[in-house]
């Protein structure tokens, strides 16, 4: 069902020593919130990165990148959606948790946060994870990530909302 | 017209299931997120890697059905769910069959208003599809309900 790589190569390497170093900050790290809560932000980010790439690597409606060596739906993407974007988006999330800010912090939290992505994202394109086509550059990423994080931040708080009231409920 | 369509449907159908539904909202979302997941990895694989099934590629299309994956089938699955919790051992399995034979039936219904195109798919694919992701579904529901996930403390 899902494509092995049909060579195992930089990006593969690329992928897994991210994935190891973001499930060693993971299991590391400390934490605070509920089990749903934190299985539903996994969630999120796995499904919000999924459908960005259907909408914008997958021949319909665009098609700006691709993401491994082809076209199709490889075990490694599956991996990269389940794990890497799932914990990478709970650092995120995390972030939002601890740290009680401001407009003016929060706006440039997201501005941050979007510009350390699009610097990853410009490390992975020179480990051949994505290869851009039909004239998509690292620029037009950016400027997603930006729209991306502040609909998760939006998500997220929303999620904080809904716990918090069903733990004063309990 | 078919997105409008669809929309209007999804909105019916959200009448009945706020009437219906029996999970709180801290297990719905992660359920609903775990299934637009799954869907739509699995419905990616078939469209892409397999090419058993034409993927939408008109605008109207396309929108309808990200509501048909997106919407409605998630919010069936979860009545379905509900159900599950309600019936007693021998019988909760039997909501796997009945989802899978209510999703072959939606799958024809998208099939027939031409938002899909079969190209090398039969009933048996679509019945080995529907009855692995009811069956998914229906197990992610039993751990996140079971005393392995919610017992040993609150924090992963």
């Amino acid at each position: 069902m899902f494509k092995a790589p049909s060579n195992f190569d930089h990006n593969e390497w690329f992928i897994l020593v991210s994935m190891l170093l973001l499930l060693i900050a993971f299991i590391k790290m400390p934490k605070s919130m509920p089990k749903d809560l934190t299985l539903s932000i996994f969630l999120f980010f796995a499904v919000i990165d999924l459908n960005a790439d259907v909408l914008m690597a997958a021949s319909y409606p665009f098609d700006f990148y691709t993401i491994t060596d082809s076209p199709k739906l490889e075990i490694f993407d599956v991996l990269v959606y389940i794990v890497n974007y799932s914990i990478y988006g709970y650092f995120f999330a995390w972030i939002l948790s601890k740290w009680k800010m401001g407009a003016g912090v929060f706006g440039l939290f997201i501005i941050c946060w979007s510009g350390l992505t699009t610097l990853i994202e410009w490390t992975s394109v020179k480990f051949r994870v994505f290869t851009y086509i039909n004239g998509w550059t690292t620029a037009y990423s950016s400027l997603c990530y930006l729209f991306i994080f502040f609909f998760s931040a939006a998500v997220i708080k929303s999620l904080f909302y809904i716990w918090d009231y069903d733990a004063r409920a309990d | 017209m078919l997105t409008y369509l669809f929309f209007l449907v999804f909105c019916l159908f959200l009448l009945f299931f706020n009437k219906l539904n029996a999970l709180p909202l801290t297990k719905l979302i992660p359920i609903w997120l775990f299934l637009l997941l799954i869907s739509g990895l699995m419905i990616n694989a078939i469209f892409t890697n397999l090419e058993l099934i034409e993927k939408p590629m008109t605008v109207d299309h396309f929108i309808a059905f990200h509501i048909f994956q997106k919407l409605l089938l998630p919010g069936v699955m979860i009545l379905l769910m509900s159900l599950y919790s309600f019936l007693t051992s021998p019988l909760k399995w039997a909501t796997t069959i009945l989802g899978a034979l209510i999703f072959m039936l939606f799958e024809k219904i998208v099939e027939l208003t031409g938002i899909i195109e079969y190209k090398h798919w039969n009933i048996g694919f679509s019945a080995l599809f529907w009855f692995t992701f009811t069956l998914l579904s229906i197990a992610f529901f039993a751990f996140l309900n079971s005393k392995r996930w919610n017992g040993d403390g609150q924090h992963v």
